[in-house]
């Protein structure tokens, strides 16, 4: 069963989260795609920094986005979301009310899920198909949570300060689907490697992947809505330019760890790891590929406790 | 002489142990009537946990009535009874300070007697922190050795192992005993939720005035669901500052439900407030502290007609509200019908739920309500 569709929307959604990072937003994004007409209609990202309001997940912003720009009705049954991470329990129900027909997902939202982690709210409502770029999703978060740990409570317990050749959770997928609905969606082939050995999913079976395989800059400039985003980074890009965005890719395509044929991440590999103040300039001035040194901006106290607050909720 | 006095110091022995085991008994005997409980306010319903004949407490059951407690791991380690103070010392800096572990139900140290060939002698079990905190061993052991100087009683090469303790305080005494042998001494200072019934203060009259907000905002948008957010006013006496009504408005877009509305609204007058702030002052904000005490709806007070759907509930979840009292159970609610999420274990936030039960307001409501019963809030 080749899965390359799959892997290159929620590809695409893997770069929204990336550009969330740069505006100081937790990296979590999705796109809605039409069924029919196959194209992206909305994205969405975190949005809960800049609006203060902790309901204001990637979901949220791209069924407003279609409701102001595009359809006047709910539910669309036409409708497939690619989220990086697992909806939450607000998102998942949200999702079921307007009626979507297959939510597509990186990793599992091990404190909120509500597609199989925590809750199971699309049973008998709509279809999930989790673990798509799930390494990758995690590896987002990671760099901006790293900030997070920097800033622990007793500063001379660091806890994973090595973010490097650091392994992935294990995803049991056994905990979301038994095993024929895993081979009616996955196929039969992938029940031994991924469903009962836990190796990773590649598009195609028995092939590794690399993101810049997935995403393409004629893609992610197709994206509606991207514009905005790049109107909200003042730091970095500046405008929406094709150079802009190719440029961005560029940096995005560094960040993971390509995925080998057998399903094994290619830890010892280098990745660029960056956090969420320092983002993309960072990488810019830092070319040469063994920089993965995390500087850490300064900031004061409740600074500091406010992000520690607001990064626990904004989750999906 | 010695003998008047031997006999005089046996006595007195003998008074002594006659006063310990009536004071024993008293104590049995004011325990056992704790249950009756002649201490509770005459506002507080403990058995159905109803205040004032009007709010019931909406509580998660297997919390209530848990047989088997949901364990939690903790590091613990052995040390000789001397050892004690400089344990208590390094625990009260290092680490109780950090750990989020709530230890008020559980005994600090557990005695243990330990027979060898040799024959028997006394160690002390410690807990030292919930391994949330630190996930390992060698993390614990660092601290160890970089914060105990002191020679006299070295802690530095103490032996360091898990064990797993009940997370909440036992619901009943019988339970207490049970889960001490079980699992490790626990302290037992009475049901726990009965101990809260009694403590939790309401102004009944200003919740009053609440829900009268409530069916009067209803009433004016047609009986549609409405949901409040108030801050509770620093004076008991005054009514709470509301800072938010959202109304239903699904016909223009299926999410905006009252409770996703008066959400945004307090979102976004904090943002308009802190931008004229910046525009003003344009300095020295965040030191004014302001920003931590608005952060979301942190501890802010929610009223709503109806009981909240999925969705709305996970938002005041992640909203951080304090607490909501809401009036109509609904079929899909997420509160008392399904879930109880606002109670839920594992997620990061919990709220306290009541439901208003004052007949008077339920009629007035159920005249009013124009949505039907399986409808999503």
């Amino acid at each position: 069963m080749d899965l390359t569709e799959h892997f290159q929307r929620v590809g695409l959604s893997l770069f929204v989260a990336f550009k969330a990072l740069s505006i100081n937003e937790t990296p979590v994004a999705c796109i809605l795609v039409s069924k029919k007409s196959s194209k992206v209609i909305s994205i969405g990202y975190n949005d809960t920094n800049r609006s203060l309001n902790g309901t204001r997940h990637a979901e949220f912003i791209a069924i407003d986005y279609i409701l102001d720009n595009v359809e006047d009705t709910f539910p669309v049954d036409d409708l497939i979301l690619y989220v990086t991470v697992e909806p939450c329990i607000m998102c998942a129900s949200a999702l079921k009310q307007v009626g979507i027909q297959c939510v597509v997902y990186g990793c599992g939202n091990d404190r909120f899920g509500g597609n199989g982690t925590v809750l199971s709210l699309h049973e008998n409502n709509y279809g999930i198909i989790p673990g798509i770029l799930r390494t990758e999703a995690i590896q987002l978060l990671r760099n901006f949570y790293i900030q997070e740990n920097e800033s622990a409570p007793d500063p001379k317990i660091k806890k994973n300060k090595e973010l490097e050749n650091k392994l992935y959770p294990e995803m049991d997928y056994g905990k979301y689907m038994n095993e024929s609905e895993f081979i009616k969606i996955y196929g039969l082939e992938r029940l031994n490697s991924t469903y009962i050995n836990k190796k990773e999913i590649t598009p195609v079976i028995g092939k590794g992947y690399r993101v810049s395989d997935l995403v393409s800059l004629d893609d992610v400039m197709g994206m509606p809505g991207l514009e905005n985003m790049y109107s909200r980074d003042k730091k970095c890009s500046g405008p929406m330019t094709r150079e802009a965005v190719a440029q961005d890719l560029d940096s995005f395509y560094r960040m993971f760890y390509a995925v080998d044929d057998e399903g094994d991440v290619t830890f010892g590999t280098h990745i660029k790891i960056i956090g969420s103040e320092n983002k993309i300039e960072f990488i810019k001035e830092g070319s040469d590929r063994d920089t993965n040194e995390v500087k850490e901006p300064i900031e004061n106290g409740v600074e500091k406790k406010r992000r520690k607050l607001s990064n626990e909720g904004h989750l999906h | 002489m010695f003998r008047v006095c031997r006999s005089f110091l046996q006595d007195i022995q003998t008074s002594l142990k006659l006063i310990r085991r009536n004071n024993k008994q008293i104590r049995l005997e004011k325990a056992k009537s704790m249950s009756n409980d002649p201490t509770s306010p005459s506002h507080v319903d403990l058995e159905d946990g109803v205040l004032y004949g009007l709010l019931k407490q909406v509580k998660h059951k297997s919390l209530l009535q848990e047989s088997q407690p949901e364990l939690t791991t903790v590091w613990c380690c052995n040390i000789e009874p001397k050892q004690t103070k400089s344990l208590l010392v390094f625990i009260r800096s290092f680490l109780i300070p950090f750990d989020n572990l709530p230890l008020s139900h559980v005994k600090r140290f557990n005695k243990k007697e330990l027979t060898t060939p040799e024959g028997t002698s006394t160690v002390l079990q410690a807990i030292l922190c919930s391994k949330e905190y630190l996930d390992t061993k060698e993390e614990l052991q660092n601290l160890f050795h970089e914060h105990t100087y002191d020679n006299n009683s070295d802690l530095s090469e103490i032996s360091i192992y898990e064990t797993q303790i009940p997370v909440r305080p036992p619901p009943t005494k019988e339970l207490a005993v049970e889960w001490s042998q079980k699992y490790w001494p626990l302290s037992w200072k009475g049901n726990p939720n009965h101990q809260y019934l009694k403590s939790v203060k309401f102004n009944i009259q200003r919740e009053k005035s609440m829900i009268g907000q409530l069916l009067k905002t209803s009433k004016e948008n047609g009986g549609l669901p409405v949901t409040i957010i108030a801050r509770e006013s620093e004076s008991t006496s005054d009514d709470h500052e509301i800072l938010a009504i959202g109304t239903d408005n699904r016909k223009q877009h299926p999410l905006q439900h009252s409770t996703m509305q008066a959400i945004a609204k307090v979102a976004d007058s904090e943002l308009k407030r802190r931008n004229n702030l910046a525009e003003n002052e344009n300095s020295n904000y965040i030191q004014q502290g302001k920003e931590e005490n608005n952060y979301l709806c942190h501890n802010l007070l929610v009223y709503s007609t109806h009981e909240p759907c999925v969705m709305c509930a996970m938002a005041l979840v992640h909203s951080r509200i304090g607490r909501i009292i809401y009036m109509k159970n609904m079929q899909n609610g997420s509160l008392e019908s399904n879930y109880q999420l606002g109670d839920m274990d594992g997620l990061n936030w919990k709220f306290d739920i009541w439901r208003w039960i004052g007949e008077e307001d339920l009629k007035i409501l159920a005249e009013l309500d124009a949505v039907p019963s399986e409808q999503e809030i």
